[in-house]
């Protein structure tokens, strides 16, 4: 949250200077301010996430290999497959915005929340989730490289102005982190509680659809609306779903991680009094 | 003192409900993966009918596209939310008398062309069969393509063009299939598909 939150305000800041402030940034600068605001969110991260487990009692100490993992997967399989395979440039743009949303779900959503689920599956699932709480952890590291890659690929593939690329930025690590915490709970019921198989599929498929329902809609919210008068491109508006996506999920996910963990806290002593 | 721990690998840990989880999530991957698979083959290969009985043409061209009519063509077809040049499918009838060759027709296209488009050049004339075996002959050109506005300042595109010549019936039937010439590989299959699809 610390993280997003700091995030959130370098976007925004970078935005507001650039257009109520009219600082105007040299044209040379747009790459490499670019490339340099996709290391930012990996940064903050190190910096208030991977640093501090140094100095804990049980350091979670596969982070940095699911965030390298997951960033080199997306590299691999997730964007080739997106953006050659499926090809969704050349028919999602053009459908209506139901197809739309169905179109990106079954084809970035699935393979995206597939990939990164396989790559926490893989590297650290079950051993080193020793709390729920490591899912947040894990789900997060492996959201920061996913997105690092789709941040980098976006920055050299399109060159845009550092106030755009800030705000993209911050939307799509956003994303993935929303979706990579659901996943992620339910890794977590999985590994401690007995839920029912079905569950962890139901996270996939919902944080698919999230992907599936965000990209279209943020698309309609930010591009400028056809009009005979001039229009510019909404990008506060995409600003704006991002927080409130990323709020929902994090309020919904907390929430249900806190009482599960309260509702084994509870069901522990009882069981051992049952023992004794 | 040695201690030596025995740990078996992370599969035997998993209980039967977890491992069922799992391959759940592989089943909802592939299948899901599948329906997008469907999705944009349906989408990309989606087609509207053309019918012209006096022409005795029944064609099959993209959904999307732009058809429009015109007196030196039968229908012309174009990708219009393409940038730059719009990929164009169009057919074209002429009479021909009964000792015209493809040789004939293809030559008087040339001569006609070379007048009107910028740095027009043939690179081949060979022999083409159809997917139905009908056989045809097919012409290999490139131009240059301007924008006709000036205020657009738009650079000129090259284009890579080919005519297919079917004789039949006392009548040329030409398909033209026109793309800009670097996109001409990815979009020819477009004209496969065109020519799979088209009865006369």
């Amino acid at each position: 949250m610390i993280q997003q939150g700091i995030l959130f305000v370098l976007a925004a800041g970078m935005f507001a200077a650039v257009n109520f402030l009219g600082i105007q940034l040299p044209a040379n600068f747009s790459q490499i301010g670019g490339l340099l605001l996709v290391f930012v969110p990996v940064g903050l991260w190190l910096l208030l996430s991977w640093r501090p487990e140094s100095s804990a009692p049980q350091p979670r100490q596969r982070l940095i290999n699911v965030a390298i993992i997951s960033g080199l997967a997306a590299n691999a399989i997730a964007i080739p497959m997106v953006q050659d395979f499926f090809q969704v440039d050349l028919w999602l743009p053009l459908a209506g915005a139901i197809n739309r949303i169905i179109g990106y779900s079954f084809t970035a959503g699935i393979t995206y929340e597939i990939i990164k689920y396989l790559v926490i599956r893989y590297t650290v699932w079950p051993d080193d989730f020793s709390e729920r709480f490591d899912s947040v952890a894990y789900g997060t590291a492996g959201a920061i490289g996913f997105s690092t890659v789709l941040n980098l690929i976006f920055i050299l593939s399109d060159t845009p102005p550092p106030d755009i690329a800030a705000l993209r930025i911050f939307e799509t690590t956003t994303l993935q982190l929303a979706t990579s915490l659901i996943v992620g709970y339910a890794l977590a019921e999985l590994r401690f509680s007995r839920p029912t198989p079905l569950l962890l599929p139901s996270a996939v498929a919902v944080a698919a659809f999230i992907n599936g329902v965000a990209i279209p809609i943020r698309a309609g919210l930010v591009n400028a609306t056809f009009n005979l008068t001039t229009s510019a491109p909404k990008s506060l508006f995409g600003l704006g779903f991002a927080v409130a996506l990323f709020a929902v999920v994090v309020a919904v996910v907390s929430f249900l991680l806190r009482s599960t963990e309260q509702q084994a806290r509870e069901a522990a002593p009882s069981q051992e009094g049952e023992l004794r | 003192m040695t201690v030596i721990e025995i740990t078996g690998a992370p599969e035997e840990r998993i209980s039967p409900r977890q491992r069922w989880s799992h391959y759940f999530v592989l089943l909802f991957g592939v299948i899901g993966l599948l329906v997008g698979i469907n999705l944009r083959d349906s989408a990309l290969n989606a087609v509207s009918v053309y019918v012209n009985t006096e022409a005795g043409i029944r064609a099959a061209y993209p959904r999307n596209w732009l058809i429009d009519f015109g007196t030196d063509y039968v229908f012309r077809v174009r990708n219009t939310t393409e940038i730059g040049f719009k990929t164009t499918i169009q057919i074209a009838i002429r009479p021909v008398g009964a000792n015209t060759t493809g040789w004939n027709v293809l030559t008087a296209q040339t001569l006609n062309r070379a007048q009107t488009l910028a740095a027009y050049n043939v690179t081949s004339i060979e022999p083409y069969t159809l997917p139905d075996e009908t056989q045809a002959t097919i012409m290999n050109y490139s131009y240059v393509a301007a924008d006709t506005n000036p205020f657009l300042q738009s650079a000129p595109t090259a284009v890579r063009g080919s005519d297919i010549l079917v004789i039949k019936r006392g009548q040329a039937i030409i398909i033209t299939f026109l793309s800009n010439a670097q996109l001409y590989n990815e979009n020819v299959r477009i004209l496969n598909q065109f020519l799979r699809d088209l009865e006369f």
